[in-house]
C-alpha cells in the first residue's frame, strides 16, 4: 500500500485524538516501517491493519467505523492535490461513476504502481446509483466513507448501503441514493 | 510550547520519523531525477536515430517528398523530387518559384487543396516537367505545424503514375476501341447492307473519336455521296441538311479515296484540298471502306481542335474499315448464298411440279440407283396406287425393274437391255418396249451428268400404243387409198402454179399414152387439143369439164376434168389437182342408145297397134265361138247329155277366159302406149266404179268411202284401171261367209297421197305376199283370174312414181296400199 495512506492515517489520528496516541502506537506495535512513510513508497498492509486494530482498541472504536471516518477524512486531502481531475464533475453520481475509467486512469498516470479496487457503476438515474466493488484488501467502509465524502464535497445529503445480500464472491454491493 | 517531557520524546519521535520520510522522499526524488536525465539521453539518441532513419525514408521513398513553406521555399525535397521536376543532379532547387509560372501554380493549388481535403485522398493531376516529360501525377499533402501548433508548411508525398496512367489510358482505349467495334458489329450482323447501319456507323465513329463530326460517303457512279452523318448535320427529319457530293479526288476526301489510303489531317487549315462543310474543323481523319481492293465507301471525321486525331484512331479506324469490308463482304457472300438457294429451291419446286404434271412418265435415280422421284404419269402407266408413291422413293431401282419386269413380254430382254444402256453412260432415246397387256410403250434414257459425272439417271416412259395403233391404221389407209387410186380409172395429175406437171398417176399416162418421163416438169397444157388455152385457166375449180384431147397416139379423146385446187400446209394455193375420167366411149354409147331409143319408140307403137289389131282380130272369132257355142247349147238342150252339156258349159267358161285374156292384153298394150296424163278427180272414178260393182254384187259387199279423194295428175283410165282391179280383187276373194266390206281411205302426205283399201276378206299367205304383184302369178285356179291384175296394177303405179304393199292375214282380210305423186 502506498505510502500516503500511512502517512494520512496518521494524520487522521493525530486529528481525531492526539499525537501522543500516533506516539503509543508506534511504541508498541513493533512495525517494521518504524513508523516512518514516504508518499512514494508502497508498505505492508498489515502495518495498516496493525495500527487500525491498536486505534480501535485504544478508543473503543470498531475497525469499520474507524474506517469509514478515515474516508471522510481522506477524501478532502485526496482532492485538495488533484483538483484537475475532479473539478468538471458536477455531480456527486457523476464523480462516482466516472471513478473506475476517469479518476483511477489519472491515479495511475502518478502511482503506476497503484493497487486499485474496481468499482463498476450500474442501474445509474437521477438521483441513484449502485457500485459493485472489489478489493484485494475488503476495505469496504473505506470505501463507503470516500463516498461519503463526496456527498459531503457536493453539498448534498443521501445515504450509502452496504446490501448484504449480494452474492459476495461478485463483490460488494453499495447503493447510493441522493435525498433532496 | 513544551509542557513535559514525554510530549517532548513523543514529538522528538515524530520529527525524527519526519526527518527519515523527507530523506526517504528526497532519495526518492534523486533517484527520479537521475532516471529522468538518463531517460532523457536515451531518447534523445532515438530521436537522433529516428531523424536518421526518416531522412533515409525520405530520401529513399519510392515516392517523391516536399515540404514548402507559405512562401514557396522548398524545405525539403527527395531524389525522387528532385527526378519528377527533372532537375540535374547538381543542380538545387530553393523555391517553387523556380518552376514554371504554369507549374508554380498547379503545384500550390494543388497543396492547398490537399490540405483542404478532408478525406486524405490523393489528387490526381498532370504537369510537363523541365525534360519536356508529360507526367501524371497523385499528390497526398498535410500541414506541417511547429511546437506551439502553428502551421508553417506543406509537406507533400506526390508519386509518379505516368506509366500507370499510360497503360491505364491505353487499355481505356482499348476497351473504347473495343466497345466500338463491338456495337459496330452488333449493327453489322443485324443489318446486311452498308446503307442501313451508316447512320449508326457515324454515330459510333464520332463516340469513339471522341468527335462530333462524322460523315459516312458512299461511292455512287464514281462521286462520294454524304449517306450519313452525326447530329449536326442533320435537320430535324434527320435528313442530312447539306448532302455534299464530292468527286473522287476532290479534297481531302477525295483524295484519299483515290489513293485508298486512310490519313489524319492535323491542320487543315494548311491544307488546300480542304472542303469545307458546315463549319472549318482543323483536324480531320479520312478513311476509305475498302472491298477486295474497291472502294465502296468512306469514313470522315472532323474535330475543330488541331492535331486532335491520333494515330492509334486511323489504326482503329482502318481496323473497322476492314471488318465492315469482311462483314459485307460475307453478307453479300450470303446474300448470294440466299438468293442461289432461294433460286435454287424455286427452280427446285418449279421442276418438281412440271416434273410431277409431266404427262411423260419419268423416273429420276440417284447415281448408286435408288429412286428419288417419280411423275404421277408414272404411277398411272404402271398402275402403281399414289399411295406407295412413298415406298417407291428410295428403293433399289434393280429391284423395282425386277419386280415390273413381267409387264413386258421380254422379260429377259428388259433387264439386260437396262444393264447395257447403264454401262454406255450415253442418252438412249425412244425405244420401243412392248407390253404383254397388249400397249406399247418407248423409252428415254438421259443420265444426268454433272462435271463429267453420273451423279442420277432418269428414264422417261411414254405410252404410244395409240400412236403406234394410229400410225398402222394410217399406214392401212393409206395403203387403201393407194390401191383405189392405183385401181380406178380416173387419171390424176398434179399440176404447180406454173402449169407444170409434178405427178401423173399409172391410169392417166394409160389414159394419155405418154410415159411418166415425158409428162414430168412439161406443161400441162401439151394433152390439150386447143393448146393456146391455159389448162388452169380453162378449168373453174370444184366443177367438172368436158375437154377434147389429143393422145400421144393422135387419137382423140373426150375427158371429164375436175380440177381440185391443192393447198399446202399453210393454207396457200399451190397448184391444183385434176381428176380425169376418159368419157369417149361414153359418148359413143349414148349416142348409140339414144338411136335405140328412137328405134324402140316406132317398134313400140307398132307393137301396141300390133297388139291392138291382133287383140281386136282375136276378139272377132272368140265372139262368133262364144255366139256359135250360145246357140248350139240352146238348139241342142234337150238332145244333149248332161255330159255334152258340161262340156259346152266348159268351152263357154274357156272363151269368156279367153276374151276376158285378151280384153286385159289389150289394156296393158293400152297403158304402155297412154302416157299423156292429166288431171282427173279420183271421187268420181271411183263412185262409178262402185257403182258397176253393187249392180253385180248389190248384197254381197259394202263399198265404203271413208274420206274424199283427191284431185291427181293421172290418166282416168289408170286411175280406173288402179281402183277398179282392187276392188274387184276384194269382191272376187270375199270370205262369203262374213259380211264383207270394203273401205276406201286417203291421206295427204308431203308430196303424195297414201290410199288403203281395206278388206276382211280370205286374205293372203304369208308366203305369197310377195309374189302378188308378179306378172300371170294366179294364187288361184279361178277362172275369172288372168294373173295380171295386180302386176298391171303396181306397173302404173311404179310408172307415176308411186309405190304399192300390201298387209295381209289369212282368214282376217287384207289392206292395200299405195301411194301416187302429188304432180
Amino acid at each position: 500500500m502506498k505510502g500516503f495512506m500511512f502517512a494520512n492515517f496518521l494524520e487522521f489520528v493525530e486529528k481525531t485524538h492526539s499525537l501522543q496516541l500516533i506516539d503509543d502506537m508506534i511504541l508498541s506495535c513493533n512495525l517494521p516501517s518504524g513508523g516512518v512513510y514516504s508518499a512514494f513508497n508502497k508498505y505492508e498492509f498489515d502495518e495498516l491493519v496493525t495500527m487500525l486494530t491498536y486505534v480501535s482498541k485504544k478508543t473503543d472504536t470498531t475497525v469499520e467505523v474507524l474506517l469509514e471516518q478515515f474516508g471522510v477524512f481522506v477524501f478532502p486531502y485526496f482532492i485538495r492535490k488533484h483538483s484537475y481531475i475532479i473539478e468538471k464533475y458536477s455531480n456527486p453520481l457523476d464523480l462516482l461513476a466516472g471513478i473506475q475509467d476517469h479518476i483511477h486512469t489519472e491515479v495511475k498516470k502518478l502511482y503506476k504502481d497503484a493497487d486499485l479496487p474496481t468499482l463498476r457503476a450500474t442501474n445509474r438515474t437521477e438521483n441513484r446509483l449502485t457500485l459493485i466493488y472489489n478489493s484485494s484488501k475488503g476495505l469496504t467502509f473505506f470505501a463507503v466513507g470516500l463516498i461519503k465524502g463526496t456527498l459531503h464535497h457536493f453539498k448534498v445529503k443521501g445515504s450509502v448501503l452496504v446490501d448484504d445480500s449480494f452474492d459476495k464472491k461478485k463483490g460488494v454491493k453499495l447503493d447510493v441514493q441522493l435525498l433532496s | 510550547m513544551i509542557s513535559n517531557p514525554d510530549e517532548i520524546g513523543a514529538l522528538k519521535r515524530a520529527l525524527h520519523r519526519e526527518r527519515n520520510a523527507k530523506e526517504i522522499a528526497e532519495d526518492f526524488i534523486e533517484n527520479r531525477i537521475r532516471d529522468l536525465y538518463l531517460d532523457n539521453i536515451s531518447l534523445k539518441n532515438t530521436l537522433l536515430n529516428q531523424e536518421e532513419f526518416q531522412k533515409d525514408l525520405i530520401e529513399n521513398l519510392v515516392d517523391a517528398f516536399f515540404v514548402v513553406d507559405f512562401d514557396g521555399n522548398i524545405l525539403k525535397i527527395n531524389i525522387e523530387g528532385r527526378k519528377l521536376i527533372g532537375t540535374n543532379e547538381n543542380q538545387t532547387l530553393k523555391s517553387i518559384n523556380e518552376f514554371s509560372k504554369k507549374n508554380k501554380m498547379k503545384f500550390k493549388a494543388l497543396l492547398e487543396m490537399g490540405v483542404s481535403r478532408k478525406k486524405n485522398e490523393p489528387i490526381i493531376s498532370d504537369f510537363i516537367n523541365r525534360k519536356r516529360k508529360k507526367i501524371y501525377i497523385t499528390i497526398k499533402s498535410k500541414m506541417l505545424c511547429n511546437t506551439e501548433d502553428e502551421p508553417y508548411a506543406y509537406q507533400a508525398i506526390v508519386r509518379d503514375v505516368t506509366s500507370d496512367t499510360l497503360r491505364k489510358q491505353k487499355l481505356k482505349e482499348r476497351q473504347k476501341a473495343l466497345t466500338f467495334e463491338t456495337l459496330l458489329v452488333k449493327d453489322l450482323l443485324k443489318h446486311t447492307d452498308l446503307l442501313s447501319i451508316s447512320d449508326n456507323l457515324v454515330k459510333h465513329v464520332a463516340e469513339y473519336l471522341g468527335t462530333k463530326d462524322c460523315v459516312f460517303y458512299a461511292v455512287v457512279n464514281n462521286d462520294l455521296i454524304q449517306m450519313s452523318a452525326t447530329d449536326q448535320k442533320l435537320d430535324y427529319e434527320k435528313n442530312i441538311k447539306n448532302r455534299l457530293k464530292i468527286k473522287i479526288g476532290a479534297g481531302i476526301v477525295g483524295s484519299v479515296a483515290k489513293s485508298k489510303i486512310g490519313i489524319i489531317t492535323g491542320d487543315t487549315s494548311k491544307n488546300e484540298n480542304y472542303i469545307t462543310d458546315d463549319m472549318v474543323r482543323l483536324s480531320e481523319i479520312t478513311v476509305p471502306i475498302l472491298l477486295d481492293g474497291k472502294l465502296v465507301g468512306m469514313i470522315d471525321a472532323e474535330h475543330p481542335i488541331k492535331y486532335f486525331f491520333k494515330k492509334y484512331q486511323l489504326d482503329m479506324l482502318k481496323h473497322i474499315a476492314s471488318v465492315i469490308a469482311i462483314y459485307l463482304k460475307n453478307s453479300i457472300h450470303e446474300l448470294e448464298k440466299s438468293k442461289k438457294k432461294q433460286e435454287l429451291s424455286e427452280i427446285q419446286s418449279r421442276l418438281e411440279i412440271i416434273f410431277s404434271s409431266f404427262s411423260d412418265a419419268k423416273v429420276i435415280e440417284s447415281a448408286d440407283r435408288q429412286i428419288e422421284h417419280v411423275s404421277q404419269a408414272f404411277l398411272k402407266l404402271f398402275g402403281i396406287p399414289q399411295e406407295a408413291e412413298s415406298q417407291l422413293i428410295g428403293m433399289d431401282c434393280w429391284l423395282a425393274a425386277e419386280n415390273s419386269k413381267t409387264l413386258f413380254v421380254t422379260e429377259k430382254g428388259f433387264m439386260k437391255r437396262i444393264d447395257e444402256i447403264l454401262l454406255k453412260k450415253e442418252a438412249c432415246l425412244d425405244e420401243v418396249l412392248e407390253l404383254k397387256d397388249g400397249r406399247f410403250l418407248t423409252r428415254d434414257y438421259t443420265p444426268i451428268i454433272n462435271n463429267s459425272k453420273i451423279v442420277g439417271h432418269v428414264w422417261s416412259y411414254k405410252d404410244v400404243t395409240l400412236k403406234i395403233n394410229f400410225d398402222k391404221s394410217l399406214e392401212f389407209q393409206n395403203r387403201k387409198y393407194k390401191r383405189i387410186i392405183e385401181k380406178m380409172n380416173l387419171g390424176l395429175l398434179e399440176i404447180n402454179n406454173q402449169d407444170e406437171i409434178l405427178t401423173a398417176n399409172d391410169a392417166f399416162l394409160k389414159m394419155a399414152g405418154f410415159t411418166r418421163k415425158e409428162l414430168i416438169g412439161r406443161k400441162a397444157d401439151l394433152y390439150l387439143k386447143d393448146k393456146k388455152i391455159k389448162l388452169n385457166e380453162r378449168l373453174k375449180t370444184d366443177e367438172a369439164h368436158e375437154i377434147e384431147i389429143v393422145t400421144k397416139k393422135g387419137n382423140l379423146k373426150k375427158w371429164l376434168v375436175y380440177r381440185a385446187n391443192n393447198k399446202n400446209i399453210n393454207g396457200e394455193d399451190i397448184g391444183s389437182i385434176n381428176i380425169h375420167f376418159d368419157i369417149s366411149e361414153f359418148r359413143t354409147l349414148q349416142v348409140k342408145a339414144d338411136k335405140l331409143i328412137v328405134d324402140l319408140i316406132d317398134s313400140n307403137e307398132e307393137l301396141s297397134h300390133y297388139a291392138h289389131v291382133v287383140s281386136h282380130d282375136l276378139k272377132t272369132p272368140l265372139r262368133n265361138i262364144s255366139a256359135s257355142i250360145h246357140w248350139l247349147r240352146e238348139e241342142l238342150q234337150n238332145l244333149l247329155t248332161e255330159d255334152a252339156i258340161d262340156y259346152i258349159k266348159i268351152v263357154e267358161d274357156c272363151t269368156l277366159s279367153m276374151d276376158k285374156l285378151i280384153t286385159s292384153t289389150l289394156n296393158y298394150s293400152e297403158i304402155r302406149t297412154t302416157n299423156t296424163e292429166k288431171h282427173s278427180n279420183l271421187q268420181p272414178t271411183v263412185e262409178s266404179i262402185i257403182q258397176d260393182l253393187n249392180k253385180n254384187h248389190k248384197n254381197d259387199l259394202k263399198i265404203t268411202l271413208v274420206s274424199p279423194l283427191p284431185n291427181l295428175k293421172i290418166n282416168e283410165v289408170k286411175a280406173r284401171q288402179i281402183f277398179e282391179n282392187l276392188l274387184m280383187n276384194c269382191s272376187k276373194y270375199r270370205d262369203k261367209k262374213k259380211n264383207s266390206y270394203v273401205s276406201i281411205d286417203c291421206k295427204e302426205q308431203r308430196d303424195s297421197f297414201l290410199f288403203s283399201i281395206k278388206d276382211n276378206g280370205l286374205g293372203i299367205d304369208k308366203d305369197y305376199v310377195d309374189i302378188v304383184f308378179d306378172a300371170y302369178k294366179k294364187l288361184n285356179t279361178r277362172a275369172d283370174s288372168t294373173g295380171l291384175g295386180l302386176f298391171i296394177v303396181k306397173k302404173i303405179i311404179t310408172s307415176l312414181g308411186g309405190k304399192i304393199w300390201l298387209k295381209s292375214k289369212l282368214g282376217v282380210g287384207t289392206t292395200v296400199y299405195f301411194t301416187l305423186l302429188k304432180q
